[in-house]
């Protein structure tokens, strides 16, 4: 098992304000091996939250978090024994906004940083780097650019970029195709599911688009006002009667097609692109 | 008339152009929908709009006053604009004193000021987080704050710059419907986005490539050429596909054609 959490409660309390429950009671498992999934939720659901109890740069206030041989609490969270540095190698989380993961002078070294840090000389850490900025679209050009100086889409690119060149065995990936042009973003998917089925490393993506749960998911996991209220595959979600509830979506594919529906006199046999044209075409003509 | 007029604008960060050769003419009341990759000028070209950057040459206008150093005040009064990443943004110390930031700038008497920031505040749904700090608010609040702040200074054009990149769904329809309701309102509204869901209602869809206009027109035109959004690293939304293949096909009949399109609200 790679991530088990136990009845995981988060609470954020600042002077002055009033306690936030961010996320309530939240128990499940994501293992080291072959995972592709997807994490749903409005806004404010907790999602973000929850992703970072998955690498410990959050404790719990409450309940357990177990990532591979390491148990993460309230309590053992403060323990300066308990290293985090090794769990944050093997489980790599991209923010949700580039600007608080980026930091060096330039492109290249940015990249670098990580498989630096956890041990990698420096020519076999840029070589990483290097990869790593090939496979999100960024060439030679870009190297020794700041990464403070770029478009939003290059800055998302570089802090995804960061985590890839550190290998690590579950992937956590907060929005990552937000900000990104449409053929990037499928690209992008593309490459994940690349490094999944390579690799078999686990992945766990947070999006608000349903067409990339629909097109990559195995599994989803939806968010609720804290809790989570749904895990299972994109197919069972998309058919739940508490899609709408959840302030959830259907995909485009899905809602296209349930448009086209009503609008044929006979029942559709195959959902099927082509069939679905020609079941148009023939309606036309009778 | 028109409200905004860029006319030959030229900017380089360094070597590279960011933008060139670029003319757009933007009416009063129009609502412009901009795509385009990533890197290729939308958000350069919304910062020499408000005078963030200067251009290395051409001429840009509002209204009839020309963009220089002795009219960027009055510019900017005119324009709001809620920009690619919210962080940015935020002056306040609650999310009331953000809004209200703003309309103290605008000298907006305090009775009126307070009635503006609860109308925004709820029509982006962000009405009980008001005494909340900005910086403690997740990905999609924070959006949602930034929008609700420059609407409620009743700017006569507003330019969205990704605004709605991390809104849930129903986050996003909201958005679309607080668009058409600027609309209504005669609002000048320039809209990135890189959600093509976004720019069915729009008036003229422009897009942008390497630092210039490639093509622009009615979203009906546009959304539909599929190579023009290829070269533009668009993807052709899903209804379109069927028009598309019909058409092709000699088969796409006044119906199916309005039946589609009508899916495509829907998105
Ligand atoms: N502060 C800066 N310094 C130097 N170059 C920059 C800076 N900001 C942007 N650029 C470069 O200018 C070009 C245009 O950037 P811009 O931010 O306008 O793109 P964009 O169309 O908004 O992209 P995105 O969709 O990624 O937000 C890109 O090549 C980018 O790398
Ligand atoms: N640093 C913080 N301090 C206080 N409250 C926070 C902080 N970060 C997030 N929250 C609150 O916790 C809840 C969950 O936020 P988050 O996990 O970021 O949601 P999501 O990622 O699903 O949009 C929200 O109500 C948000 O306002
Ligand atoms: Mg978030
Ligand atoms: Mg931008």
């Amino acid at each position: 098992m790679g991530i088990r959490l136990n009845a995981v409660s988060h609470v954020y309390t600042a002077i002055n304000q009033t306690p936030v429950e961010a996320i309530k009671n939240v128990s499940l498992s994501i293992h080291a091996n072959d995972e592709f999934i997807a994490l749903v939720g409005e806004t404010g659901s907790g999602k973000s939250t929850l992703a970072q109890h998955f690498n410990a740069l959050m404790a719990p206030t409450s309940g357990e978090a177990q990532l591979f041989d390491v148990s993460i609490t309230a309590e053992t969270f403060k323990d300066k024994k308990i290293k985090k540095t090794p769990i944050r190698k093997r489980i790599g989380l991209v923010f949700q906004f580039p600007e608080y993961q980026l930091f060096e002078e330039t492109v290249l070294k940015d990249v670098a940083f990580a498989p630096k840090n956890f041990g990698l000389k420096d020519a076999e850490a840029n070589e990483l780097a290097k990869h790593a900025l090939e496979l999100v679209g960024l060439d030679e050009s870009y190297y020794s650019r700041s990464p403070f100086h770029l478009s939003g889409g290059e800055k998302k690119r570089v802090s995804i970029a960061g985590i890839l060149a550190m290998e690590p065995d579950i992937l956590v990936l907060d929005e990552p195709t937000s900000g990104l042009d449409p053929q990037s973003q499928e690209t992008l998917m593309q490459v994940f599911q690349t490094i999944q089925e390579k690799t078999h490393t686990s992945i766990v993506f947070i999006t608000h688009d349903m067409n990339w749960v629909e097109s990559y998911a195995k599994r989803v996991l939806v968010m609720h006002q804290g809790e989570l209220v749904f895990d299972g595959t994109p197919g069972d979600l998309f058919n739940h009667p508490e899609l709408k509830t959840w302030k959830m979506d259907e995909p485009d594919r899905i809602k296209v097609l349930n448009e086209i529906k009503t609008h044929l006199k006979t029942p559709l046999k195959s959902l099927d692109f082509n069939a679905v044209i020609q079941a148009i075409k023939t309606e036309e003509t009778s | 008339m028109s409200i905004l007029t860029l006319k030959d604008v030229f900017f380089s960060y360094g070597k590279t152009p960011a933008i060139q050769n670029l003319s757009l003419a933007v009416e009063a009341g129009e609502w412009v929908t901009i795509v385009g990759p990533n890197g290729s000028g939308k958000s350069t070209l919304t910062k020499l709009i408000i005078g963030l950057l200067a251009a290395k040459s051409g001429e840009i206008r509002v209204n009839d006053l020309t963009l220089s150093e002795s009219t960027v005040q009055k510019i900017r009064e005119k324009i709001g604009i809620i920009f690619q990443n919210p962080d940015n943004q935020f002056v306040g110390v609650t999310v009331k004193d953000d809004i209200a930031f703003g309309l103290e700038n605008l000298s907006v008497p305090y009775p009126e000021m307070i009635e503006r920031i609860d109308t925004y505040a709820k029509a982006v749904g962000m009405d009980e987080y008001l005494e909340k700090e900005p910086s403690q608010l997740s990905g999609g609040q924070k959006q949602r704050v930034a929008i609700a702040g420059t609407l409620a200074m009743h700017p006569d054009i507003i330019i969205f710059d990704e605004a709605t990149s991390m809104l849930d769904p129903e986050g996003r329809h909201a958005m679309m419907a607080i668009m058409e309701d600027l609309k209504r309102q005669g609002k000048t509204i320039l809209s990135i986005t890189h959600d093509l869901r976004e720019a069915l209602r729009c008036d003229r869809v422009v897009v942008m490539h390497e630092g210039t206009i490639l093509k622009s027109g009615e979203p009906s035109v546009i959304l539909r050429d599929e190579a023009l959004l290829k070269q533009a690293r668009l993807t052709l939304l899903e209804p379109f596909k069927y028009m598309n293949e019909l058409s092709s096909q000699k088969r796409l009949t006044d119906q199916w054609e309005a039946i589609l399109w009508e899916s495509a609200l829907t998105l």
